[in-house]
């Protein structure tokens, strides 16, 4: 408790500078929380399934970053950093995409016309799969990808901004302009949206409805392995943290509602935020308990505001 | 109706027999016959909701972890010693902090009576709230819900912290695994013959009307939301029960592993009325015993893989056997016999 | 005619910048069989959605035998007495037809101490009275989600009954019912009014049901009240004629 309050007081008296430093921080990994909803948001809307596994896959394409910049390091020692970081990008987006194919054709195929709880529980349980079998293929050890860029200091030292944060936002940023400006604007991103909107009618007017289910999870698939790449050099990657992404975008899609971007953008910005703050005053022992209790939370405050209409949240 | 009645009767005494023999059988596997107890509690407590009433949670770990914590503090509190030196002594000399094998029982019994009673209120709190959503966001709800409550109990100092916090040990003369096994046997026998009881009452018609059509019952008048929250209550206290029994049985609380550990046992307590078919009485008792027996198979052979046996059962038995063993002994009676003329009026809770 | 059991004044319901319902008033009578006619879209579903609470209206007052209820929720309304049947048949899918009955008698003080019974004798009279009385004894053992849609209607109809209503709100009884059954049904109607004395006020397209039924008729289109009389009148009523000609 006292900690708490000597917390406080540093925020609102002894050294305001902080609250630039957390919102500064907040604001640069809400971006890449806003990628992973994104992909989230665009498989509830376009096959009306919770992907419980979002988190997994996230933290498989950092797995799949971190080797591939390890092992291009060692066949060429004298490269640039930089350009194997970027590069893992694609390597990352590619080897999710194709292993959410496989999940797609293995279980999610078979289980689309069913309940949704079904599709709940059937990715909670490729979540475990994911989260155990990486445990045993990777170890339990925390993996971090040192980008060996300089943190930025400013207002003399009084703000901290690592370097690692301003590049993951930016690429964070850029693939995001990218894969939104796909489904906004290309001839798969069209059928996606008439798929989301009304199935049946998608099906009368020629499109293979099935193929862009599979395209759908594909490209979650490929959003969630830039997303894993950023994290490795951002954060650190570890085989069970996966459940801690998932509930992240679930909380920011029912902020934000299913297909609202800019929602999500202020919804994954505001969460960075609160979690830096809660993390800063609380004691970062209680940063995941308070990212999952969101979820419940938000779910309430919903709910309340449709009670006045007499509405609830189905 | 009171045909089925009597069948519902002689399959409790036939299991009250089976059980009541088991100790005997099996005198080496008294630990999973302790969590086969466990199990059944909480398969039962989990099918209150998600196979009577149509509401699936993910939460349920929140009522088991706080009947576990409440249990052990019970008993250290009842023997005389203060929480906080208790848990702080942790990993030195807990040796010296004894009791009497009267005080350990009473202390026992009193600690999973005290877990039944706040667990109904917070059940009956959580579900007044969490209940005024539906489907997926139920489910998501109650998810997010289980897993904080792991966070923060890890991080309380009082109860272990992150580290978790170890039961008293039993003192000498008491055979623990013993006490527990008929602790739990009697609790899942109270609990048998009180679902019995509640599917022919109103009450659990009611529950079946909200799993059915909720807006229907809505309309007719029927209260859903004190239903809703009172039934969850009535799972909270015996999975609370559970939970002290559980927690009794392995001597040792973590927070996030054992006591609120939804990768394990909150899934785990879904996964076995659906093995066994949910939305009836004996189906989740027989996917807990089912449940039991692939659980022990892939502890013995396959160890170190056992985790991503039991994530690969899960997605198995959701895709391919939705409507568990009682689904499918249903699905041959009626190629065998033809379709049940009254499937609502006596197959209820069948 | 006698006191109103039912008195709406001024309602007005809007969904997004549409007008459902526009200031409308009118009155049911204690004891009376009240129609509700309209071209589709004409607000009639959302009337009767605004009198039992499924959505709070935007202005106006409803009462309900002197009381007002526009604050109180569904499940509460119907406990005083005040049931509706859906357009779209609901059902307890999974259950058999007797224990959908079951289920409906009526709990008025929506005390849970009330629930903790098994059904007594004279319930199980009752709903096999009733299944009977709609023609569906014969189903009563079947699942309720195995029966056709008229059915489902029929069996709506009895369990709406076994709920004692003072006041019953049908909407569309007749649709999906054989033709060859509607005379039937309408003698079921008009039975329920006299016999067990519940106030109908019923929304049908059928006007041969209507003209047959009803002691006085309300007619909606685009939202609004345009017309109220005894049926003869409205079915000359040129207001009407162009409210479902002219495809307001």
């Amino acid at each position: 408790m006292d900690n708490i309050l000597a917390n406080l007081q540093l925020l609102t008296s002894l050294a305001p500078t902080i609250n630039i430093e957390l919102i500064a921080n907040g604001l640069l990994v809400g971006a890449i929380f806003a990628l992973i909803t994104y992909g989230m948001a665009l498989v509830w809307g376009v096959m009306d399934i919770i992907n419980v596994a979002q988190g997994a896959f996230v933290i498989l394409g950092g797995y799949v970053s971190f080797y591939f910049v390890n092992a291009m390091f060692q066949i060429a020692p004298d490269t640039p950093r930089l350009l194997w970081i970027i590069l893992s990008m694609p390597v990352a987006a590619v080897a999710v995409a194709l292993f959410a194919h496989i999940v797609f054709k293995l279980v999610i195929e078979r289980i689309l016309d069913r309940d949704l709880f079904v599709a709940l529980l059937a990715t909670f349980g490729i979540e475990l799969v994911m989260q155990q079998g990486m445990n045993q293929f990777f170890s339990a050890e925390e993996r971090i990808i040192d980008a060996q860029l300089p943190t930025f200091a400013f207002m003399d030292y009084m703000v901290n901004i690592p370097g690692s944060r301003l590049l993951g936002a930016s690429l964070g940023i850029v693939a995001a302009i990218f894969i939104v400006g796909l489904v906004r604007y290309s001839r798969f991103g069209r059928a996606i949206r008439a798929t989301a909107q009304n199935v049946r009618a998608a099906r009368i007017m020629g499109i293979d409805t099935n193929r862009v289910y599979a395209m759908t999870f594909a490209l979650n698939g490929a959003i969630c392995g830039i997303a894993g790449s950023i994290v490795a050099f951002v954060y650190v990657i570890h085989p069970f943290q996966g459940l801690v992404y998932t509930l992240r975008a679930f909380a920011i899609v029912i902020l934000a509602g299913i297909g609202n971007v800019v929602g999500v953008i202020f919804a994954a910005l505001g969460l960075g935020v609160y979690e830096n703050y809660s993390g800063f005053i609380l004691g970062p022992e209680f940063q995941d308990g308070m990212v999952f209790i969101i979820v419940p939370i938000t779910l309430l405050v919903r709910a309340w505001i449709m009670r006045r209409k007499r509405q609830y949240l189905k | 109706m009171a045909q089925a009645r009597t069948s519902q009767w002689i399959a409790s005494l036939a299991f009250l027999a089976i059980a009541i023999a088991a100790p005997f059988v099996l005198p080496n596997n008294m630990s999973q016959l302790v969590d086969l107890m466990v199990f059944i509690l909480i398969a039962l407590s989990w099918d209150m909701l998600g196979g009577q009433m149509g509401y699936n949670s993910f939460g349920n770990i929140l009522f088991f972890g706080i009947g576990m914590y409440l249990v052990a503090s019970t008993q250290v509190w009842m023997g005389g010693y203060s929480l906080a030196e208790y848990n702080s002594a942790k990993g030195g000399n807990l040796e010296s902090f004894v009791v009497t094998a009267p005080v350990y029982v009473t202390s026992l019994i009193i600690g999973l009576a005290a877990a039944a009673v706040l667990n109904y209120f917070v059940g009956l709190f959580v579900g007044s709230q969490l209940l005024q959503t539906r489907g997926h966001y139920f489910a998501v709800g109650t998810l997010g819900l289980g897993v904080a409550a792991g966070e923060f109990a890890g991080t309380m100092d009082v109860l272990g912290g992150g580290s978790g916090m170890n039961f008293l040990q039993p003192p000498e003369g008491v055979n623990l695994t013993m006490l527990l096994y008929w602790l739990g046997l009697g609790t899942v026998m109270l609990f048998i013959a009180f679902l019995i009881w509640l599917h022919r009452t109103r009450f659990g018609f009611v529950m079946n009307a909200i799993r059915d059509n909720e807006d229907k019952a809505e309309a007719m008048g029927l209260p859903t939301n004190k239903v809703k929250s009172v039934s969850w209550a009535v799972a909270a206290v015996f999975t609370a029960i559970a939970g002290g029994l559980y927690g009794a049985g392995k001597n040792f609380i973590d927070p996030t592993e054992v006591a609120f550990s939804l990768p394990t046992i909150g899934v785990w307590m879904l996964l076995m009325p659906l093995m066994g078919g949910k939305g009836t009485l004996w189906g989740p008792i027989l996917g807990a015993v089912l449940f039991q027996l692939f659980k022990e198979f892939f502890w013995t052979y396959l160890f170190g893989w056992q985790r991503v046996a039991l994530g690969l059962l899960i997605v198995i038995i959701v895709v391919f056997f939705p409507d568990g063993v009682m689904g499918g002994i249903n699905a041959l009676r009626e190629r065998l016999f033809g379709k049940a003329k009254s499937a609502g009026e006596s197959g209820e809770a069948a | 005619m006698s006191e109103p059991i039912l008195e709406v004044r001024g309602v007005s319901k809007h969904f997004g910048g549409i007008y459902a319902n526009q200031d409308i008033s009118l009155d049911v009578p204690k004891g009376a069989i009240i129609g509700l006619i309209g071209p589709n879209g004409s607000g009639k579903s959302t009337l009767f959605g605004s009198i039992t609470g499924y959505h709070p209206i935007d202005a106006g007052s409803i009462r309900y035998e002197g009381r007002e209820i526009k604050h109180l929720r569904t499940a509460e309304i119907a406990r005083l007495g005040l049931i509706r049947t859906f357009q779209q048949t609901h059902v307890y899918d999974e259950m058999d037809c007797v224990r959908n009955m079951l289920i409906s008698r009526p709990l008025r003080g929506g005390d849970l101490r009330s629930l903790l019974h098994h059904p007594s004798a004279e319930d199980r009279e009752r709903a096999e009275d009733l299944l009977e009385f709609v023609g569906l004894a014969s189903k009563r053992h079947l699942l309720a989600g195995s029966l056709s849609f008229g059915q489902q209607k029929l069996l709506e109809f009895a369990m709406a009954l076994m709920n004692e209503p003072d006041l019953l709100l049908l909407d569309e009884p007749t649709a999906g019912i054989n033709p060859t059954l509607i005379n039937g049904l309408i003698d079921r109607l008009r039975q329920a009014n006299e016999r067990f004395g519940v106030t109908l006020f019923v929304i049908e397209h059928n006007m041969r049901v209507m003209m047959n039924l009803a002691q006085e008729i309300h007619v909606l289109a685009g939202g609004r009240l345009i017309a109220s009389g005894e049926p003869r009148d409205i079915q000359n009523d040129p207001r009407v004629i162009e409210a479902y000609l002219g495809g307001s």
